[in-house]
C-alpha cells in the first residue's frame, strides 16, 4: 500500500556533530510516536551512507519500537564501495544530497518530506500532515527553530516537545536567522536600527542587520515587513529613516509608495518616497497593552536582481520612537504677561473681553517657545523658526503646516494667531484638518485672534493637525517663504467635551519630515541589467534557509527536478537550488506557519551549517581541497531560473543511484545493549 | 525513460518544418532533403525513420504530406509526419511573432523517435554518401555526441535531379564551411580562405585549418589568430624546403604562471618536428623540409602540450596568439662588379692574417705549401660577396645568433654568438660551403674549435680557428635544398666589458667552396630526407598580462581543469547521439524564446552529460542548401536577424548567458537541464501520419512552368 508521506533522512553512525545517536533516536522515536498519535500513514526512510567499518549499523545502534503503527521504517544502505566512487570520498564521509536522492528515488509515498535526523516536528505540524490536505503543485517549507542539545532522549514525546518549546535558541526564517529572546521574539542586535530600550522588534520580512562601508547600520525590507511593538497608552510617533532600494527602484526613478497595515490588517497610512527620507507615523492608542504587530508594505516593489536573490525594496536606517517635545519655563503673573505682550494684545479686535482673557491666560502659560508649559507636541512641516522680533515671540506658519499634539483633559487646543503677508495681512479662513482629512475647525482670523478648537482624539492620544489657509497667495517680494499667519501661543484650551466632534476610529497619520537625495541611484547602477530585471518580473524570493531540514512536495515534483544536484563536493547550497528548481518546475513555495514548527536539535560546532560554525567549516573544506558551490554560483543559477522562468536541473536520468541495488532492511525491535544500556 | 522498441530503426532523423516558404523556396529544399535521405537510406541499407514535425501548419496551405511528392517505396526508411496543431502553438508567449518553436518541435520528434540513435537536423541538409555509409556501418557508439562541420552550398541543387547529380552539385558549389572555430569561405581547393589582412602574405599559399580561430585585432594594425591545442597550417612547401617564420605570444590557455611555455610543431609524418620554449612575444623560424611531392597542401600542426586551460568569459581555448606565419625570404643579392685589383688591394691585410693563422696552426711549411691556394680561395670568396657577407646569388639568411652587418669595404663582417644558425639554399649539388672566420673578444681573440652542425645535430665540420681562417663545410644535398647550419664554438664564449652581446667570432664571407669531389674533407653522412630545424630569433615582453586579467577567475578556472571547446557551430543541423542521451538531457531546452543558442546549449549539456563530442571528419560531410538571408543563420544575415528579433520584442538566450551556463557546466562537470519530465509535449496526443505516394501539386506546377 502506498503511504501518504515518505519522511527521508540520511545518516551514518559516526558521531557526526557529537551526540549523533541520541539525536537520531529522538528523531526516529518522535516521528514514529507522532505518526501513531495522528494516525498518519507514512514511511520513514533512513539512508545509511557509507557505514563506518567497526561500528554498529543504525538498525542495531538505535532502539526500535516493536510496534511502529502506521509508519513503516526502511533503512537503505549505500555501501562503502559506492561511496568510494566519489572524488572526495576519502575526505567527505557522507554525500548528503546523493544520499537523500537515493531515498527519494526509492520512496513510495504520495508526498515526500526531505529532512534531517536531528529534527522534531511540532504536534500541530504532524496533525496537519495527517489531515491529508497537502496539495500537488506546492512545495511546503517552514521556519526552523533551533533548540538546545539536551532534549531528553528517554523522555516521552510530550516531554521532548515541551523541552523544545522552552529551549529555543534561534529562528531560521526566510530572511535569515535571528537569535531569540526568552519570550520567543527576535532579538535586536547591538547597533541595531532601533534603540536598545525601544521595545521594537523586527519580525517577518526584515533582513538581518547590515552595514554600509561607512559603518551606518540598516536593514533591508522586502514586500512586507512586520514591526512588533508595544505602543504606549495614548499612542506614539514612530520615526522611520529609509531609502528606496533596487526592488522598487531598479527600473525607474521614484517616487515609491510605502504603506502601513495596522494591527487589524487594514491599510492606514502611506507615504510617497523619493530619496533618503525621514517619516513619521502617528500611532493611535493600542487596542490593548500587549505587543502589537504592524506591517510596512511596498506595493510596487518586488523586482528581482541579478546577483542577489533577495528582494530589497527599502533600506531602513532607523525605526524608533520619535520623542514628542515638552516645554517648560516659569509661568509669569498676569500683569507681567500683559506688559510683555502688550503689542500683541493691542492688535486684538475690540469687543470680546472673554477672548482677551483667554489670550492672556494662554500667553501666561507660554513656556520658552510659543507652546504652553506641559504641552506635548511635535512640529511637522510648514513651521518656521522662533521669531522674537521687537519683543514679540511667534512662529510664522506656511501652507499645510503639521502639528502633532497630545490631547489633554479638555481635548481642545487654544491658539493665538494673526494673518501674515501671504494672505495680505487681511482676514482669512483658517481650516484645521486631521491628517486623515477630516475638518476639525474653520475659523475666521482677523487681526490677532484667539482660536480654540476641539481635538478629535481621546484624552492622552496624539492628534495630528494640518493648518491651511483659504486664499493664501504665493510668496511676494523678496521673501520666498509662504507666511500665511503667525502663532504667538498654543496650549490646551478650556472647552468642555460637549463641543467635541465624534472620534475618528483610528488616528493614524503619515507625515514626511525631511527628504534628501538617495545614497544609491539604483536605476543607473543597474542600467545594463534592465532587460534581465524586466524579464524576471517580480520573482518569488524563496525561503531557502535551513531548507535541508524541511522540503516537502509531491513525488512527481521530486522526479521532475531529478532530486538534489549530485555534485561531487560539499553539499552547500544544493538544497536551496532545489527549492528554486522546484518553484520553477511547477511547485511554488507554500510556507507552513506557527504553531506548526520544526525543532532542530543543536549539535557541535563545525559539523553542519550553524552561524557560529560556518567559518570553521569552510576552513576545513578548503584545507582538504573539497569544492563546494559558492554563493555567487547559486545566485547566478537562481538568476537564470528567474530570467528563463524555468528550473535548472543538473542530474541525468540515473540520479539517486537508480542503477545500484542497495540493501534495504526493516529494523527489528530490540533494546540496544550499547546505548540504551549505558543510559540506564 | 522508454525502453527500446520492437523492430526499432537504427537511426531516427528528426527535423521540423511548416509549409510557409520560410527562407524562400522552402518546398524545394524540403523535397531535396527528403528525397536524398530516402535514397541514401536505400542505397546503404540503413534502417531509419525520417520524422518531420510539422509545427503550427499555416491555414490555407497544404500540409507537407500533400505539398511534397513521396516515393511509393521508401525502402529501409519509414517516414513519419507528426503535427503540432495551431492551438498548441498558441499556448506560447511569442506565438504571434514566432510561427515555429524549432527546439520544442524537435523535442516533439525526439520524444517520439524509436531509433537507437537520433540525429536532429534541418530540412535543408543533404548528407554526403560517405557520411551515410558510416551511419549504416553500425559503428556509432553510446557515450558520444557526434558532430560535423557544415558545408554551405549554392541554392540551385537540382530538385528533380538524381541523388548523384544533387551530391555532385553540392561538391562543386561550396560557398563556406561552418567549422568549430568559426565560419569560413573556402578556396577552390577546399581550404579555408585567408582574410584580406591576415597573418600570412596574400601570395604565401599558406592556409589555416582546424585549431586556428579567425583573425582578431587588439590594435588596428596588428592582426592575429588564436590557436587551440592543435592547429593546422596547410601549405605547399617550395621544392628543396623553406623556412617558415612564426610570431607568437602565449595566451591564457597555457596557464597564468610565469615561465616559458612550450610550443611544438608536428611534421607531416606525425612526429614532433620542433619544440620551442616561449616567453613573451617571440619570432620563431622553422626550417621545413620538402614534403616529397605528395601533391596538394601539406599539413603542419602546431601543438601546445601544456595548453587547454579555460577562461570564464570565452568558451574557447586560447593558447597562443599567432601574429605571423609566413615564408622567410632568403637574401639573394648580386655581387657588385669590382675590379680584382680593388678587391686585392683592400683584402691584403686580411690575407696576411690568413697566412699568419695557417702558419700558427699548421706550421711554416704548410703555410708555404698551401698559402697560394688558400689565398686564392679566400680572395674568390671576398670577391664574390654581395652587399652582405654572402656570395652574390647565394640565397641565405642569418637566423638566430647573428649580429648586424658591420664594417665597410672588404673588412665587412657579422659578429656571431653561440649557436648561430645559418640558413642557405644550395646552388649546386654536393658542394661545400666556405666561410672566412676570425676569433672575437668573446673567446679572447684566441684560437678555438668551430663546429658546424646540420639540423639533425650531426657535425659536418670541426675546424680550428686561429686568426683569419678559411673553413669549408661539406654539404651533401641536391641543388636547391634549404639547409640550416648551426655554428658553435666548442669552447663557450662570453660577453666582455659593457657590451651585453657575446661576440665569439666574426664571419667575413661565406659562399660556395670546392666541389666535394675535390675536397679532402672527412666522410659526411647526408642529412636525413626530412630534417626540421627550430630557432628562436627574437623575443620581447608580452603585450597582454593575462595573469592579471584573469586573476579574479582563477579559483573558477582551476576547478574546470582542461575542458573542451565544443563544436557548436551550426549544431542545429547535425547533432547525433543515442536515444538514451536525448532522454537523459530531456532534449533541447524548451524555453519560450527564439531558438538562438539553444542548440549550442544542448551540445554543451550533452558533452558534460555523458555524451562527449566526437567529430566526424572529411570526406563525411553535411551540405546545407543556401536560402534567403535573414531567415536562419548565415553570417550575412546575422545582423538582420538580430534586428528583426529586437523589433518584434522576442526574447532569446544571449551569448553572455550561454557563456555563464557553459562555465557552470565546466565547473560542476555536469549538464544543466531546463525541462521537466513532460518535455517534447509528452502529455499531448499529436496526430501522426505516413505520407502517401502521389504526384503532388508542386511537381505539376513545375512541369507547367
Amino acid at each position: 500500500m502506498t503511504p501518504y508521506l515518505s519522511v527521508i533522512g540520511v545518516s551514518r553512525n559516526d558521531e557526526h556533530g557529537g551526540n549523533l545517536l541520541s539525536r537520531t533516536q529522538i528523531f526516529v522515536e518522535a516521528w514514529i510516536n507522532q505518526a501513531k498519535r495522528h494516525n498518519l500513514s507514512s514511511e520513514l526512510i533512513l539512508v545509511e551512507w557509507n557505514p563506518p567499518a567497526g561500528r554498529e549499523r543504525l538498525a542495531k545502534a538505535l532502539r526500535w519500537p516493536a510496534d511502529t503503527g502506521p509508519c513503516k521504517v526502511r533503512i537503505i544502505e549505500v555501501p562503502a564501495e559506492i561511496h568510494a566512487r566519489y572524488k572526495h570520498g576519502d575526505n567527505l564521509p557522507l554525500y548528503q544530497m546523493i544520499g537523500k536522492n537515493a531515498g527519494i528515488r526509492r520512496a513510495r509515498g504520495e508526498f515526500l518530506l526531505l529532512t534531517n535526523i536531528d529534527i522534531v516536528f511540532s504536534n500541530e505540524l504532524v496533525q496537519f500532515l495527517a489531515s491529508r490536505r497537502l496539495e500537488k503543485g506546492r512545495m511546503y517549507r517552514i521556519d526552523r527553530t533551533d533548540v538546545m542539545a539536551d532534549v531528553p532522549v528517554d523522555g516521552t514525546l510530550d516531554e521532548q516537545l515541551a523541552y523544545c518549546r522552552s529551549h529555543a535558541l534561534r529562528l531560521f526564517t526566510r530572511e535569515g536567522y535571528s537569535p531569540l529572546n526568552p519570550d520567543g521574539s527576535r532579538q535586536s542586535l547591538p547597533g541595531d536600527i532601533t534603540g536598545t530600550e525601544s521595545g521594537i522588534h523586527f519580525g517577518r520580512g526584515w533582513f538581518p542587520l547590515d552595514r554600509h562601508e561607512s559603518g551606518e547600520a540598516f536593514r533591508w525590507i522586502g514586500d512586507e515587513a512586520e514591526i512588533l511593538l508595544r505602543v504606549p497608552p495614548g499612542g506614539a510617533v514612530l520615526e522611520l529613516d529609509l531609502e528606496p532600494g533596487p526592488g522598487g527602484a531598479a527600473l525607474e526613478r521614484g517616487p515609491y509608495t510605502i504603506g502601513v497595515l495596522d494591527w487589524n490588517g487594514s491599510h492606514v497610512a502611506s507615504w510617497s518616497v523619493t530619496g533618503r527620507t525621514t517619516l513619521h507615523l502617528v500611532l493611535p492608542p493600542p487596542p490593548d497593552d500587549g505587543v502589537q504587530s504592524i506591517w510596512l508594505r511596498v506595493p510596487d516593489g518586488g523586482l528581482g536582481l541579478v546577483h542577489e536573490h533577495r528582494i530589497l525594496n527599502f533600506q531602513v536606517f532607523r525605526c524608533d520612537w520619535a520623542e514628542l517635545a515638552t516645554w517648560d519655563a516659569p509661568a509669569s503673573s498676569t500683569l507681567a504677561t500683559i506688559r510683555r505682550s502688550r503689542p500683541t494684545l493691542l492688535r486684538m479686535p475690540w469687543g470680546s473681553l472673554t477672548a482677551f482673557r483667554q489670550a492672556v491666560r494662554l500667553l501666561r502659560r507660554r513656556a520658552n517657545d510659543i507652546f504652553a508649559i506641559g504641552m506635548e507636541g511635535r512640529l511637522g512641516q510648514g513651521w518656521y523658526g522662533l521669531d522674537e522680533d521687537g519683543g514679540e515671540r511667534s512662529r510664522w506658519v506656511g501652507q499645510d503646516a503639521e502639528l502633532m499634539v497630545r490631547a489633554g483633559g479638555s481635548r481642545s487646543l487654544a491658539m493665538l494667531v494673526e494673518p501674515g503677508p501671504s494672505v495680505g495681512f487681511g482676514p482669512f479662513m483658517l481650516t484645521i484638518r486631521t491628517a486623515g482629512g477630516q475638518v476639525v475647525a474653520r475659523e475666521r482670523i482677523h487681526g490677532v485672534t484667539y482660536v480654540e478648537i476641539p481635538l478629535p482624539v481621546p484624552c492622552g492620544a496624539i492628534a495630528t493637525l494640518v493648518f491651511s489657509s483659504e486664499g493664501g497667495r504665493p510668496p511676494t517680494g523678496e521673501d520666498p517663504r509662504i507666511l500665511n499667519f503667525r502663532m504667538f501661543a498654543c496650549g490646551e484650551g478650556s472647552s468642555n467635551a460637549t463641543e467635541i466632534p465624534a472620534l475618528e476610529p483610528d488616528q493614524w497619520a503619515a507625515l514626511t519630515v525631511s527628504s534628501r537625495p538617495p545614497g544609491n541611484d539604483w536605476a543607473s547602477i543597474l542600467e545594463d541589467r534592465r532587460e534581465q530585471i524586466a524579464e524576471m518580473g517580480k520573482p518569488a524570493f524563496l525561503h531557502t534557509f535551513a531548507c535541508g531540514d524541511f522540503t516537502m512536495m509531491a513525488r512527481q515534483h521530486w522526479f521532475d527536478v531529478r532530486g538534489y544536484v549530485e555534485f561531487d563536493g560539499y553539499s552547500m547550497h544544493m538544497d536551496s537550488m532545489l527549492c528554486y528548481a522546484a518553484h520553477y518546475a511547477g511547485a511554488p513555495e507554500e510556507l507552513l506557519r506557527p504553531p506548526m514548527q520544526v525543532y532542530h536539535i543543536e549539535h557541535g560546532i563545525g559539523s553542519g551549517w550553524s552561524p557560529e560554525g560556518e567559518t570553521h567549516l569552510f576552513t576545513r573544506l578548503a584545507r582538504k581541497g573539497i569544492s563546494w558551490v559558492s554563493n555567487d554560483d547559486m545566485e547566478e543559477l537562481i538568476a537564470h531560473m528567474r530570467t528563463r522562468h524555468a528550473p535548472a536541473i543538473f542530474n541525468r536520468d540515473d540520479w539517486g543511484l537508480v542503477n545500484d541495488r542497495l540493501p534495504e532492511i526493516e529494523p527489528a525491535a530490540q533494546e540496544v545493549p550499547g546505548m540504551a544500556g549505558s543510559k540506564v | 525513460m522508454q525502453s527500446s522498441y520492437e523492430d526499432a530503426p537504427y537511426l531516427s532523423v528528426v527535423a521540423t518544418a511548416r509549409n510557409d516558404d520560410h527562407g524562400g523556396n522552402l518546398l524545394n529544399r524540403v523535397q531535396i532533403f527528403v528525397d536524398a535521405w530516402i535514397n541514401q537510406s536505400k542505397r546503404h541499407g540503413l534502417s531509419s525513420e525520417l520524422i518531420i514535425v510539422e509545427w503550427n501548419p499555416p491555414a490555407g496551405r497544404e500540409p507537407l504530406a500533400e505539398a511534397l511528392r513521396w516515393p511509393s517505396d521508401t525502402g529501409a526508411c519509414r517516414v513519419r509526419i507528426i503535427e503540432v496543431p495551431r492551438e498548441l502553438h498558441a499556448r506560447y508567449r511569442h506565438a504571434a511573432a514566432l510561427p515555429l518553436y524549432q527546439m520544442i518541435a524537435k523535442n516533439v520528434g525526439i520524444r517520439r523517435a524509436r531509433g537507437e540513435y537520433i540525429v536532429a537536423t534541418n530540412i535543408d541538409i543533404v548528407f554526403s554518401d560517405e557520411l551515410v555509409r558510416y551511419l549504416a556501418s553500425g559503428k556509432l557508439e553510446k557515450g558520444r555526441m557526434y558532430r560535423i562541420d557544415r558545408t554551405d552550398v549554392g541554392s540551385d541543387v537540382p530538385v528533380n535531379g538524381t541523388l548523384d547529380e544533387q551530391l555532385a552539385y553540392c561538391r562543386s558549389h561550396v560557398i563556406r564551411l561552418g567549422a568549430r572555430e568559426g565560419t569560413y569561405k573556402l578556396s577552390p581547393e577546399g581550404l579555408r580562405k585567408n582574410e584580406p589582412e591576415d597573418i600570412t602574405g596574400i601570395e604565401s599559399g599558406i592556409h589555416f585549418g582546424s585549431g586556428f580561430y579567425p583573425v582578431e585585432r587588439y590594435r588596428p594594425d596588428d592582426p592575429f589568430r588564436w590557436i587551440g591545442n592543435e592547429a593546422e597550417i596547410l601549405l605547399r612547401v617550395p621544392a628543396g624546403g623553406a623556412v617558415l617564420e612564426l610570431e607568437v605570444e602565449p595566451g591564457p590557455g597555457v596557464g597564468l604562471d610565469e615561465g616559458a611555455k612550450t610550443l611544438e610543431a608536428v611534421g607531416w609524418n606525425g612526429s614532433t618536428a620542433a619544440t620551442w620554449s616561449i616567453t613573451g612575444r617571440t619570432t620563431l623560424h622553422l626550417v621545413v623540409p620538402p614534403d616529397n611531392g605528395k601533391g596538394g597542401a601539406a599539413c603542419l600542426r602546431l601543438r601546445v602540450p601544456d595548453g587547454g586551460r579555460p577562461l570564464v568569459e570565452d568558451p574557447r581555448i586560447l593558447n597562443f596568439r599567432v601574429f605571423r606565419c609566413d615564408w622567410v625570404v632568403l637574401n639573394n643579392q648580386p655581387a657588385p662588379a669590382l675590379s680584382d685589383l680593388a678587391v686585392l688591394g683592400e683584402a691584403r691585410p686580411m690575407l696576411v692574417r690568413l697566412l699568419d693563422g695557417r702558419r700558427k696552426t699548421h706550421g711554416l711549411m704548410a703555410m708555404l705549401r698551401d698559402g697560394a691556394g688558400l689565398c686564392g680561395r679566400a680572395f674568390r670568396l671576398l670577391e664574390a660577396r654581395g652587399p652582405d657577407i654572402a656570395e652574390g646569388g647565394l640565397p641565405f639568411r642569418c637566423s638566430q645568433g647573428w649580429h648586424e652587418l658591420e664594417g665597410a669595404g672588404v673588412e665587412r663582417f657579422r659578429w656571431v654568438s653561440e649557436d648561430a644558425v645559418l640558413i642557405v639554399r644550395t646552388t649546386s649539388e654536393n658542394q661545400s660551403l666556405a666561410l672566412l672566420v676570425e676569433p672575437g673578444p668573446g673567446l679572447d681573440f684566441g684560437s678555438f674549435v668551430l663546429l658546424a652542425r646540420q639540423a639533425d645535430g650531426s657535425v659536418l665540420t670541426r675546424a680550428t680557428i686561429d686568426g683569419v681562417t678559411y673553413v669549408e663545410v661539406p654539404i651533401r644535398a641536391p641543388r636547391g635544398t634549404v639547409m640550416a647550419l648551426t655554428l658553435t664554438s666548442e669552447r663557450p664564449g662570453a660577453p666582455v666589458g659593457d657590451d651585453p652581446r657575446t661576440l665569439s667570432f666574426r664571419v667575413f664571407a661565406l659562399g660556395t667552396g670546392r666541389s666535394l669531389a675535390d675536397a679532402r674533407g672527412s666522410e659526411v653522412t647526408p642529412a636525413p630526407a626530412e630534417t626540421w630545424a627550430a630557432q628562436t630569433i627574437t623575443s620581447r615582453p608580452s603585450e597582454v598580462d593575462w595573469a592579471t586579467f584573469q586573476e579574479k577567475w582563477r579559483p573558477l578556472t582551476e576547478e574546470m581543469g582542461k575542458p573542451d571547446f565544443v563544436h557548436m557551430n551550426a549544431c542545429g543541423d547535425f547533432t547525433l547521439m543515442a536515444r538514451e542521451h536525448w532522454h537523459d538531457l530531456r532534449g533541447y531546452a524548451e524555453l519560450d524564446l527564439f531558438s538562438m543558442h539553444l542548440d549550442s546549449f544542448l551540445c554543451w549539456a550533452a558533452h558534460h552529460g555523458g555524451a562527449r563530442e566526437e567529430m566526424l571528419r572529411e570526406p563525411m560531410r553535411i551540405y546545407h542548401i543556401e536560402h534567403g538571408a535573414g531567415s536562419g543563420w548565415t553570417p550575412e544575415g546575422e545582423d538582420r536577424l538580430y534586428a528583426r528579433i529586437a523589433r518584434q520584442g522576442i526574447q532569446s538566450i544571449s551569448y553572455d548567458e550561454l557563456l555563464d551556463l557553459i562555465a557552470q557546466m565546466r565547473r560542476l562537470h555536469g549538464p544543466v537541464i531546463f525541462n521537466l519530465e513532460d518535455w517534447g509535449l509528452a502529455g499531448d496526443r499529436l496526430a501522426e501520419m505516413t505520407p502517401q505516394a502521389k504526384t503532388p501539386a508542386m511537381a505539376a506546377n513545375k512541369v507547367s512552368s
